[in-house]
């Protein structure tokens, strides 16, 4: 086979192609950032979920929260209780005392399931368990609300007395 | 003017109920998440010192305060040397991000030049048992 000049620059214009693309993957790209928070049912899974819980009898829950952030961030989840129509938005959290915490620091593209272990005490219909997902601004020295939650509502109902 | 105030008030109130309420932060452990933040969007490995600050936020679950401060001290100290090391590690990384762009780069231009002579080497290397024969014409006029 004779490598004639019209080969060659058919030849070239594939390096050259297969060049630019490799430089372009190596070129660092700012992705959109962002942060996810998921409530999982006692098994780590999505569903399975309870709908009655007794007062006073422990519920097992997971949260699941990722940070894609494009740095490494220091992450704060509370659980509250809300009801129906008392729950958080995307700008303000719910104004209730907090019933679990749970702090980390979570590298960029990192993520977390952590085990909860709840009780609730008060009986009450369609009450919202509430995770909100907080994020310190270290600049500033405090925490800032994401504007991130789930929440989760549940019956609570009177314990069998013995 | 109204308008105005009642934005300014709603925005102040937004504000205020969206920062603070969670877990308070130390001084200590506030600059080290500063710093694992700085470091860590510029590429930079910090991933035992995560994995230390997060040992101490589990101590400081379990009010083993002593042991948590000592552990978010040795990670603050760890975080302001490789701080120290940043500019370093930003020109290393940029020079490696150049170096790599200019051999892509060259690539198609090496090709080009060096392609046209190693084919015909290695054309004149395969036949280099070859010989070559003068053959008579035939006359095919008789």
């Amino acid at each position: 086979m004779i490598i004639d000049d019209e080969v060659l620059a058919v030849l070239t214009a594939i390096v050259l192609i297969a060049s630019v693309l490799s430089a372009a993957l190596i070129i660092p790209r700012h992705t959109e950032p962002f942060l996810a928070l998921g409530l999982l049912g006692g098994k780590g899974k999505i569903g399975d979920y309870p709908r009655t819980v007794v007062a006073g009898t422990p519920i097992n829950l997971y949260v699941f929260i990722a940070n894609y952030q494009g740095k490494a961030v220091f992450l704060e989840v509370v659980a509250k209780i809300g009801s129906k129509g008392n729950i958080p938005t995307n700008t303000t959290p719910l104004d209730a005392p907090p019933i679990w915490e749970y702090s980390v620091i979570l590298d960029n593209g990192e993520n977390i399931t952590v085990p909860v272990q709840l009780t609730l005490t008060q009986e009450g219909m369609n009450q919202a368990i509430v995770f909100e997902l907080w994020i310190f601004n270290a600049t500033a020295g405090s925490w800032r609300y994401t504007g991130q939650w789930n929440h989760l509502y549940v019956n609570v109902t009177r314990g069998v007395t013995p | 003017m109204t308008g105005l105030l009642k934005k300014a008030l709603v925005i102040i109130t937004v504000l205020l109920t969206t920062v603070a309420e969670a877990t308070p932060v130390s001084e200590p452990l506030s600059r080290a998440v500063m710093l694992i933040e700085e470091l860590s969007s510029e590429g930079m490995n910090v991933t035992a010192q995560i994995h230390t600050l997060n040992k101490a936020l589990e101590l400081y679950r379990l009010n083993r305060t002593t042991e948590a401060d000592a552990l978010v001290n040795e990670a603050l100290q760890q975080l302001e040397y490789l701080h120290d090391q940043l500019p370093q590690y930003k020109l290393h990384k940029l020079l490696f991000l150049g170096a790599q762009l200019a051999t892509f780069f060259s690539i198609p231009l090496l090709f080009y030049y060096f392609f046209p002579r190693v084919y015909a080497l290695a054309w004149a290397y395969v036949r280099r048992d070859w010989t070559v024969k003068k053959v008579k014409k035939r006359d095919n006029r008789r």
